[in-house]
């Protein structure tokens, strides 16, 4: 049994908690555990590229995942959440109900990425995934391939996995006009770089081909696959995701 | 040009390479945490292999920072702290006067260019016998130019050159007080004066003609002013070029009161080139000798036909500009009969019929001078024969009753035709004929060939030396200063440009402590 509800009309007669109706003094029933209600994990990028620009990224992840999770575990679903750089560095196990969800916002609020040399390894969480589960994947998806392999061995070890990349418009700019000495979040590689506007332009073709590239494999491995930019608002982008993957 | 008021600021240039060296080399200290460096192109390849690297573009405004306080603490001056003068020199004779070895004009010269020099003045240099033409600043080279050409008088201009953002200075001697009143009733701003030798004797002008008497000398004039302010005695010569040395054919003793003039003449051998000379010489050696060149005076050749009356070759031989020659050394003939020479000018004489006499009054063309129509007596002449009809380029130049007597034919070389009789014995001894061949030889050379003179003028001014003694004494101070000029001064023009630079920087700065802004975010 998942939790006790209020009889609504339709629900199987079958189904009414009749202890709890004479103690309440009105009709209870029992939710199940149903097939549709899979096992879900929500696997989160805590790279230390998620934790540029303020870490907002990291904290437009957490809310989406919180979002998606209070969703899921209100429809009777099991909720597993984990969080991974080099390797896994958060774990929260699958659970029900609200308590589970309190406990996923408990922790998620109390965990913050590393801001330098954590990389983006999501294939080390494949091993942990229970093979009848749901994956559903935060991530800015910056490593060197795309995280391409990554995506592979998590489809590979989960019953259906989907995917939504974060995007920091801030990951592509530079003060112009300045000579700076860049670092990568994740490998700490320094680089000095000219800022001018060909160099900007550059990168943000860079990334811009990029998410094609990711987007072209996930769509050949049947995984779903949206972006959202962090500066809009998560509702639309996390519906926009689970209509395409209900699509699908 | 620009001059600074003190240049040793102007070492501060050297940052300017020290500023790019140091952006060069310099460690940055500006990092940035990037959350995928591998996105970003490498526009700086590391490693001494490459060995190169490039500056921080901000080396560019910080070194125009740089450079542009350090030409403002230099006190830079474009064109002569933005004063102008403009220097009208007086190239004319009396300038070429030596004092102390020197001329006039060499030592106006310099006084003027060591006064603009010191005053920083903008120069630029016209002289009073050619000032349309502007020489450009007052240098060294444009003084030995001037003094190169000078020597001629002060022509007339419009008080247009006179430019209003500029003084006016005008370097002369004074000698010529004329060279004072400026068109418009200008005054110069400033006169600097060269000169104060007060003595010259000079030849004002030598002239020369054939002589009508004889034909074979030439009677010469020469005048000879003192120009000076005291009695002077000179000794005046006139030499004639025989072959390849100078003979001297006249001389005169000669003793000229100031300001006096005199005129001297005499009758000397044929030559093609004549000099007058003063001795002793003065101070200005330009006016005492004179050459002329006599060549405009020369006999024509005219080849006459055999077959022609007598009485027109003596006509040719007693004309005073006209000679008997060959082919070769004529400018004309004279052609009797069938014979011509087409090559040359030539006179055709038509002897078609008896002679006749003329009938009626003489009808002349405008072409003919009035003197000349008044000196031909028709009655003295008799018809020789009929001209072929006139054509639309031909001109009658003598007609009686229509009929042409002499006409010019519309031909190349131009061609006379005479039907006048001048073969009869009356005929060449009566006066008409030398008068009448010479009209004839006239209108066919197309030049007076009587009375010609050649002669050297250089007015009365060209000898006068004495510098002026009343000139107003303020325009003799060399403290009048040169107007403004249309240049600013430019060091707040360096400031106002340092300061955008520097606000162009602090705007950067600040950029680069906020990070990106938000309108790039939406980029």
């Amino acid at each position: 049994m998942l939790d006790l509800r209020d009889y609504t009309l339709g629900d199987d007669v079958r189904a009414i908690d009749w202890r709890q109706t004479a103690r309440l003094g009105r009709p209870i029933v029992r939710r199940f555990e149903t097939p549709a209600a899979d096992d879900w994990v929500i696997v989160i990028d805590a790279s230390s590229s998620m934790a540029t620009h303020g870490a907002e990224k990291w904290a437009a992840a957490t809310r989406a995942a919180a979002a998606m999770a209070f969703a899921l575990l209100d429809i009777g679903g099991r909720v597993a959440v984990m969080a991974f750089g080099n390797r896994p560095v958060l774990e929260i196990p699958a659970g029900r109900g609200l308590r589970q969800y309190d406990l996923i916002m408990r922790k998620l609020g109390a965990f913050n990425p590393l801001p330098s040399g954590e990389g983006s390894h999501c294939a080390s969480c494949a091993s942990r995934l229970p093979r009848s589960a749901s994956v559903l994947l935060l991530s800015d998806f910056f490593a060197d391939d795309g995280m391409v392999s990554g995506l592979t061995t998590l489809r590979e070890s989960c019953r259906s996995l989907s995917a939504i990349q974060l995007v920091d418009p801030r990951d592509a700019l530079l003060p112009v006009g300045e000579a700076v000495l860049a670092v990568d979040a994740e490998t700490g590689e320094r680089r000095p770089l000219k800022a001018d506007t060909a160099t900007l332009a550059t990168a943000a073709q860079a990334r811009t081909s990029a998410t094609h590239r990711l987007q072209r494999f996930c769509a050949l491995q049947g995984v779903p696959f949206s972006t959202w930019r962090i500066d809009d608002p998560w509702q639309p982008a996390l519906i926009g995701h689970l209509r395409s993957a209900h699509g699908q | 040009m620009i001059s600074f008021s003190a240049p040793l600021w102007l070492l501060g240039l050297a940052l300017v390479p020290v500023i790019y060296w140091l952006h060069r080399t310099a460690v940055v200290t500006q990092s940035t945490v990037l959350a995928h460096l591998q996105h970003w192109p490498a526009s700086d390849p590391p490693g001494p292999a490459n060995g190169k690297r490039s500056a921080d573009p901000a080396w560019r405004r910080r070194a125009l920072l740089t450079a542009l306080l350090v030409l403002a603490l230099a006190g830079p001056r474009t064109h002569g702290n933005g004063q102008r003068v403009t220097l009208w020199v007086d190239d004319s004779v009396s300038m070429l006067t030596k004092e102390a070895g020197e001329t006039r004009l060499g030592a106006a010269l310099a006084q003027a260019q060591a006064e603009v020099a010191a005053a920083s003045l903008d120069s630029t240099v016209r002289t009073l016998s050619d000032p349309w033409r502007d020489w450009g600043p007052l240098t060294t080279t444009v003084a030995t130019a001037i003094a190169a050409q000078a020597g001629k008088e002060p022509a007339k201009w419009e008080v247009a050159l006179l430019s209003q953002t500029a003084a006016h200075w005008l370097v002369t001697d004074t000698a010529d007080p004329a060279v004072l009143d400026w068109p418009g009733g200008k005054r110069p701003d400033r006169v600097i004066t060269a000169g104060k030798e007060t003595r010259n004797v000079g030849i004002q002008s030598v002239s020369a003609r054939r002589s009508p008497a004889t034909g074979r000398s030439l009677e010469v004039a020469v005048r000879v002013t003192n120009g000076g302010t005291v009695t002077e005695s000179r000794d005046v010569a006139v030499a004639a070029l025989q072959g390849e040395s100078w003979e001297t054919v006249a001389r005169w003793p000669l003793v000229l009161a100031a300001a006096e003039s005199k005129l001297l003449s005499a009758s000397v051998p044929d030559s093609a080139r004549i000099a007058a000379s003063l001795t002793p010489g003065d101070a200005l050696a330009t006016d005492d000798r004179q050459e002329l060149d006599l060549r405009p005076l020369a006999r024509r050749g005219i080849a006459v036909d055999r077959s022609c009356p007598a009485g027109i070759a003596a006509a040719v031989r007693a004309h005073p500009a006209l000679e008997l020659a060959d082919g070769s050394r004529s400018v004309a003939a004279w052609a009797c009969g069938s014979s011509t020479n087409s090559t040359l000018p030539t006179i055709r004489l038509v002897t078609t019929q008896p002679p006749a006499a003329i009938t009626g009054a003489l009808q002349w063309s405008s072409l003919i001078p009035g003197e000349l129509r008044a000196s031909l007596d028709g009655a003295a002449m008799q018809t020789a024969g009929t001209l072929a009809p006139l054509r639309s380029a031909d001109r009658a130049l003598l007609s009686v009753g229509g009929v042409p007597l002499i006409a010019r034919r519309g031909t190349e070389p131009p061609s006379l035709e005479v039907a006048i009789d001048l073969s009869a014995p009356q005929s060449g001894k009566a006066a008409h004929v030398p008068l009448l061949v010479n009209l004839l030889f006239e209108q066919l050379l197309g030049e007076p060939l009587l009375d010609a003179v050649v002669s050297l003028d250089r007015g009365p001014r060209a000898v006068m030396v004495t510098p002026a003694s009343n000139l107003p004494s303020p325009l003799l101070q060399a403290s009048v200063t040169a107007r403004e000029g249309r240049w600013p001064d430019p060091v707040p023009m360096l400031l106002a440009v340092a300061l955008a630079v520097l606000v162009w920087e602090l705007t950067a700065l600040v950029r680069l402590g906020r990070g990106p802004s938000p309108a790039r975010l939406d980029a």
